[in-house]
C-alpha cells in the first residue's frame, strides 16, 4: 500500500510543481510564525523574535531549494528547464538555429532515407515462411559463375538429394491468354511441384498442383491473385474455370496470396500472373545440356547450408563422373548451396553500402560544422557561463546544459531529417527506372525511426562533446579574466575549430573523390558500346500460340509475312525480329563440333552464345557485318544451314584460318544439324555493358527447326528502326500484327535507348547520389573553413588594428589570414587522400574500367577541393584589410 | 543562548522525525518542538533542515501528508507515518542502540 502513497506523492510533486512549492513555502512560514509567538510570548520585541526565528531556523531560501532538490522529479525538472532555456536562445538567434537546424537536417534526413533503404532491401528478412531455411542450388562451369539447371540435372538432385525438406525447380515463361476478354500476354512460372511449397506459401484458395500432375505436365494453373481480381473480377467460383493460355485450356485450381513473388522479382519488380508445372519426366533424362532452370531448396531440420552444399557437391562430382561427355573436366562443372538472401541481396549490397557510407560522411562533415558553430557560440557566451559558474552552478550542471542544448539542436534537426527524408524517399521512386522501383518500397518503419532517434542523439552528444568538455577543462576564471575580448579566441578553441575544419576537408575530399570514381566509371560505362544499335530502335514481344501455329511452316510463314509489313510502315527504315533482346536478357549456349576437327583427349567442345533471328534484324540492329555476308530470306527450310559468328567466336576456334565456308555441327539434336558460317560480326555485350565478350552466333529463324529438336521459335522480339518516336510506332505496329492476327498480343514495347537507360541505372543511380553528397559535403566544407577564418578575423580585428598602426601593410594582414587557411585546407586534403586510399578500395567492386586511384580524378578533385577552400578564406582574409586601424582600436 | 548544540549526526534527524511522528499527527514546527522539548533543548536542531528530510520521507513513502487545522483554525500541513515508516522505525531505532551502545563502550574502555 505504501508504496502508493510514495509515487502518490512523487507524481503530486512533479505535476503539481507550483503548489508544492507553494505548500513548502507556506509551511515554512508557518513554522517562523509560530516560532516568533512563542518569542513573543516570551518577552522578546516582536522585531527581535523575528529574527531569532530566522536564525534558528538557518535560511528559509536554503531549505527551500533543498527540498527542491530533494523532490524526485527534480533531475527532469532541470532537464526541462534547460531546455527551455535552449529553445529560447535558439529562438533568440534565428539565423543560428536556421543554419544549424538545416545543416543536420540534411545530414541526419540523407543518411535516414538511405538507412531505411538499406533496412528494407538489406535488413528485413525475406517475404518468406522461415526464409533462413530456404538456399538456391546454384551450378556454375569455367568463365560462367552462375549457371542455370538442366531437366535431368534437376531429377538428379530430386532422386539423390536428402538435405532438403522439399527442393524444386523453374523457370520463367510468358503465355498469350485468350477466351474470356481481350487476349493478354502475360509473364508467369512453369515450376515444378516442389517450388511453391519450398518457399512455405499457401494459396489463397485451392491448392498447388501434385507431384503427379507435375510429371504428367497436367494441363493445370495457379493464377496470381492480381490475374484473378483482374482479369476474372474476383470470381468467387474461380477455381475449375478454364484459361486459354498459348491456345491450350488450363483449369485453374488456385489463386496465389496477394503480393508473393519468387525471389528473382523480389528487386526486379512486376510479378508472376500464373505457376504452372513444369512436366519434366524420366523420358527427358537425356536432356542434360540445355540449361534454364532455377533451384531452390529448403533445409530440412538441423542441415546447415554448409552441410547441404556438400551435399550437392557430392551429387555434382556423381553426374561428372556418370557423364563425362556432357561435363568436360575443363569446364570445371560445380554445384553448391547459397542462401537465398545473399543470392537475392547480392547485387545490391556492394552499392547501398556505399550510399551509406557516402551519407554517414556528409553527416560527419554535418556535425564538424555544427560543432564549430556551437564553438564559436559558446566562445561568445563565456561571460554568461562563467557568470553562471560564480552563482554557484556546478561545472557538471554547465556540461549537461550545453549537452542538452546541443541534443535538442540535433533532434530537432532529426526531426526535420526525418521529414526530409520521407519527401526524399518519395521524390528517388519517382525518378528511379523500374529496374530499381525497389527503392520506392522503403519505408519508415520503427527501426528507421529509431536509427533517425539514435542518429540525432549521437550527433548532438558528438557535436555537443566539444564546446561541453571545454567548458569543463577550461579554468572559467579565466574566462572571466579574459572578458569576451581575448586575443583571437582562446587558444584551445581556435585550436579544436581548426583541427574541426581539417577533418571537415578531409572528409569532403574522400566523398569528391568518390563521386569523382564514379562519374568517371559511368562514363565509361555509357561509353561502351553495345555492338547493336540502340538509336531509333523500338522493340516489342511477341509469341505465336501453338495451338493456332501448330507447325513449323505456319510459324515461320508468319514471321516471313510480318517483315515486309513492318517495312511498309511509313517511317520505318528496317524491321526484324531476334529470340533474344539485347541488353535486357540472358543467352543459352550451345556446344558444337567443327567438321574435320577432333576434340582430344579430354578437350572442351567449344560453346556459343545463341540468336535465332529474321533477315531484317541484322539490317535493323547490327550487330555491323565484318566479313562474309548476313542472313536472307534465301536462307530457309529448303536451303542449306547457315550461321553468323562473332569475333570472339572466330578468335577462339580459327585464329589463324578464314573461318567463311567453314561447317559445324550443333549440341547433340537430332536433325542434319550442320551450318555453314557465312558471315563475322561485331561482339555484342548482350547481358551486360560490363560483361566480357563471349562467342556468339546468329541462326537463321527458318532454319532453327532443324538444330534445336523442338521446333521454331514462337516467342519473338519484333526490333524496328525508325526515327520515329516509340510513341508514333506503337499504334501502327499493333496495327500491322492485327492485320495478320487478331487475336495475337504484343507486349514490352520499349525503346532500345531505354533499355539501355535501365543497364546502366544503377551506375547512375550510385554517380548522381555520391555526387549530390560529395556536393553537399563541399559546400558544408566551404561554409565551415569561411567560418572559421572569418571568426579568426573577427576577434582579431583589435590586434590587425595595432599591427597597422605599427606598419603593417593591409595586404600583410590579408596574407596572414589567406595563410592561416590555405594551412588548414592543405592538411585537409593531405589527410583526405589518405582517407580516399583507404576508403575508395571499397569502391573498386562498383567502379568500371577505372581504378580507385586513378590519379586524373584525384588530382582534379584536390585541386577543385582547394580552389574552394583558397576561395572561402580569402572572402573573410580580405575583410581584413579593411580594418581601419583608428576605428578597431577604439572597438570595445 | 550559549547552549551547545550538538550537530546531528546523518541519519539521526530522520530516526528523531519518525520516532516524533509514531506517537501523533504533526506538522512541521510542532515536530521540531517536540524534539527540542523531549531532549530537554539540547537538540534544536537547525529547524530549517527538517523540511528537506521530511520531503524525502514523503517520497519514499514511509510519511504521508494531508491538510489539517491547528488549534487556531488555520490549514496546515500534517504528517503521520505509515506502515513501512513504521518498519523503519524500528529499524533504526534499533540501529541507533547498537551503535550507541557500542560508541559508550568505547569511551569507557579507553
Amino acid at each position: 500500500m505504501d508504496w502508493m502513497w510514495k509515487w502518490a506523492a512523487r507524481a503530486r510533486n512533479l505535476i503539481f510543481r507550483g503548489r508544492a512549492e507553494r505548500e513548502s513555502a507556506e509551511e515554512m512560514e508557518f513554522h517562523l510564525e509560530m516560532e516568533m509567538q512563542k518569542r513573543i510570548r516570551s518577552g522578546e520585541s516582536p522585531s527581535a523574535a523575528r529574527r531569532g526565528a530566522l536564525i534558528d531556523f538557518g535560511g528559509v531560501e536554503r531549505y527551500r531549494e533543498q527540498v527542491r532538490e530533494h523532490r524526485w522529479g527534480h533531475r527532469l525538472d532541470t532537464i526541462l528547464r534547460d531546455a527551455r532555456y535552449a529553445v529560447r536562445l535558439l529562438a533568440r538567434n534565428p539565423m543560428f538555429a536556421i543554419v544549424t537546424l538545416l545543416t543536420l537536417a540534411l545530414g541526419i534526413g540523407g543518411t535516414t532515407a538511405i538507412f531505411s533503404v538499406v533496412n528494407t532491401v538489406l535488413l528485413t528478412p525475406l517475404p518468406y515462411a522461415d526464409p533462413g531455411e530456404i538456399v538456391r542450388l546454384r551450378q556454375s562451369w569455367e568463365g560462367v559463375p552462375t549457371a542455370s539447371i538442366s531437366p535431368a540435372e534437376h531429377l538428379d538432385y530430386v532422386d539423390k538429394l536428402d538435405v532438403f525438406s522439399t527442393y524444386g525447380s523453374y523457370t520463367y515463361g510468358v503465355a498469350n491468354l485468350t477466351g474470356d476478354g481481350e487476349p493478354e500476354r502475360v509473364a508467369g512460372v512453369q515450376a515444378s511441384a516442389g517450388v511453391l511449397p519450398t518457399f512455405g506459401v499457401q494459396p489463397s484458395r485451392g491448392r498447388f498442383f501434385t507431384e503427379e500432375e507435375d510429371q504428367s505436365f497436367a494441363p493445370v494453373v495457379v493464377i496470381s491473385d492480381a490475374l484473378w481480381r483482374g482479369r476474372f473480377a474476383a470470381d468467387e467460383d474461380i477455381l475449375g474455370r478454364t484459361v486459354s493460355m498459348n491456345g491450350v485450356d488450363f483449369e485453374i485450381i488456385g489463386v496465389m496470396p496477394p503480393g508473393f513473388r519468387l525471389p528473382e522479382l523480389l528487386l526486379a519488380g512486376g510479378g508472376s500472373q500464373f505457376y504452372r508445372p513444369l512436366g519434366i519426366t524420366q523420358d527427358q533424362v537425356s536432356v542434360r545440356g540445355s540449361h534454364f532452370l532455377s533451384g531452390v531448396g529448403r533445409l530440412r531440420p538441423g542441415v546447415s547450408v554448409e552441410a547441404a552444399a556438400s551435399s550437392v557437391e557430392r551429387v555434382a562430382s556423381e553426374m561428372v563422373r556418370d557423364f563425362p561427355d556432357a561435363y568436360p573436366r575443363e569446364m570445371r562443372f560445380a554445384a553448391t548451396t547459397v542462401p537465398l538472401a545473399a543470392e537475392v541481396r547480392g547485387p545490391v549490397r556492394a552499392p547501398l553500402l556505399v550510399l551509406l557510407g557516402a551519407v554517414g560522411f556528409v553527416l560527419l562533415v554535418a556535425c564538424a560544422n555544427v560543432a564549430n558553430l556551437l564553438l564559436a557560440q559558446a566562445d561568445k557566451r563565456e561571460r554568461e557561463l562563467s557568470l553562471r559558474s560564480a552563482l554557484g552552478a556546478s561545472r557538471g550542471r554547465l556540461v549537461s546544459q550545453m549537452l542538452i542544448e546541443s541534443v535538442l539542436l540535433a533532434l530537432l534537426g532529426g526531426a526535420l531529417g526525418l521529414g526530409l527524408a520521407v519527401i526524399l524517399l518519395d521524390l528517388g521512386s519517382s525518378l528511379v527506372p523500374p529496374s530499381l522501383s525497389w527503392i520506392g518500397s522503403a519505408a519508415i518503419d520503427g527501426r528507421v525511426l529509431g536509427f533517425a532517434m539514435a542518429a540525432s542523439v549521437a550527433t548532438g552528444i558528438g557535436f555537443g562533446m566539444l564546446p561541453a568538455i571545454r567548458i569543463g577543462g577550461r579554468g572559467l576564471s579565466a574566462a572571466i579574466r579574459e572578458g569576451g575580448r581575448g586575443s583571437g579566441g582562446t587558444r584551445g578553441g581556435q585550436a579544436l575549430r581548426q583541427l574541426l575544419i581539417v577533418g571537415e576537408l578531409a572528409f569532403a575530399l574522400v566523398l569528391l573523390s568518390g563521386a569523382g570514381l564514379l562519374t568517371r566509371s559511368f562514363l565509361t560505362y555509357v561509353r561502351v558500346d553495345p555492338g547493336v544499335r540502340v538509336a531509333q530502335v523500338v522493340s516489342a514481344r511477341l509469341a505465336l500460340p501453338s495451338a493456332r501455329y501448330g507447325t513449323d511452316e505456319e510459324i515461320t510463314a508468319f514471321f516471313r509475312e510480318l517483315e515486309p509489313r513492318l517495312r511498309a510502315i511509313p517511317g520505318v527504315i528496317a524491321a526484324g525480329a531476334v529470340s533474344n533482346l539485347p541488353l535486357a536478357t540472358t543467352l543459352g549456349d550451345l556446344n558444337f563440333r567443327i567438321e574435320g576437327r577432333e576434340i582430344p583427349e579430354g578437350g572442351v567442345s567449344p560453346r556459343a552464345d545463341w540468336q535465332v533471328v529474321t533477315p531484317g534484324y541484322m539490317e535493323t540492329m547490327g550487330p555491323p557485318l565484318l566479313r562474309g555476308r548476313t542472313i536472307t530470306s534465301a536462307d530457309d527450310a529448303s536451303s542449306v544451314g547457315v550461321v553468323v559468328v562473332n569475333e570472339t567466336l572466330v578468335r577462339l576456334n580459327w585464329p589463324d584460318e578464314d573461318p567463311i565456308g567453314m561447317r559445324f555441327t550443333l549440341g547433340g539434336q537430332a536433325g542434319p544439324g550442320l551450318v555453314t558460317v557465312i558471315g563475322i560480326v561485331r561482339d555484342v555485350r548482350h547481358e551486360g555493358l560490363d560483361q566480357p565478350d563471349k562467342p556468339q552466333m546468329y541462326l537463321a529463324h527458318d532454319q532453327f527447326r532443324f538444330w534445336n529438336g523442338g521446333g521454331a521459335a514462337t516467342g519473338m522480339n519484333l526490333v524496328v528502326h525508325s526515327s520515329l518516336p516509340l510513341s508514333e510506332l506503337t499504334g501502327p505496329i499493333r496495327e500491322t500484327v492485327r492485320g495478320l492476327d487478331p487475336l495475337l498480343p504484343l507486349s514490352q514495347f520499349t525503346s532500345m535507348e531505354d533499355v539501355r537507360a535501365e543497364a546502366v541505372a544503377m551506375p547512375r543511380l550510385l554517380m548522381s547520389l555520391v555526387g549530390a553528397f560529395s556536393l553537399l559535403a563541399l559546400v558544408l566544407a566551404a561554409v565551415g573553413i569561411y567560418g572559421v577564418v572569418a571568426y579568426a578575423v573577427g576577434r582579431r580585428t583589435h590586434e590587425f588594428g595595432i599591427r597597422m598602426a605599427l606598419g603593417a601593410k593591409p595586404r600583410q594582414v590579408s596574407a596572414m589570414m589567406l595563410g592561416q587557411g590555405v594551412r588548414l585546407a592543405g592538411m585537409g586534403i593531405a589527410l583526405g587522400f589518405l582517407g580516399t586510399y583507404l576508403v575508395t578500395r571499397l569502391l573498386s567492386t562498383v567502379l568500371y574500367g577505372v581504378s580507385p586511384t586513378d590519379p586524373v580524378t584525384l588530382t582534379g578533385v584536390g585541386l577543385l577541393l582547394a580552389a574552394v577552400a583558397v576561395t572561402a578564406c580569402w572572402l573573410p582574409a580580405r575583410r581584413a584589410t579593411r580594418v581601419d586601424p583608428a576605428l578597431s582600436l577604439k572597438v570595445d | 543562548m550559549a547552549r551547545r548544540k550538538p550537530d546531528l549526526l546523518q541519519g539521526t534527524l530522520t530516526l528523531l522525525i519518525l520516532q516524533t511522528l509514531a506517537r501523533e499527527e504533526l506538522h512541521g514546527w510542532g515536530i521540531a518542538k517536540r524534539i527540542q522539548e523531549a531532549s530537554k533543548d539540547v537538540l534544536t536542531v537547525n529547524q530549517g533542515s527538517l523540511y528537506p528530510a521530511l520531503q524525502r520521507l514523503q517520497e519514499d513513502g514511509q510519511i504521508r501528508s494531508r491538510l489539517g487545522e491547528t488549534e487556531s483554525g488555520r490549514a496546515v500541513k500534517v504528517y503521520r507515518l505509515t506502515s513501512s515508516g513504521r518498519r523503519r522505525l524500528d529499524v533504526e531505532a534499533e540501529n541507533w542502540r547498537l551503535t550507541s551502545a557500542a560508541v559508550n563502550d568505547v569511551l569507557q574502555a579507553i
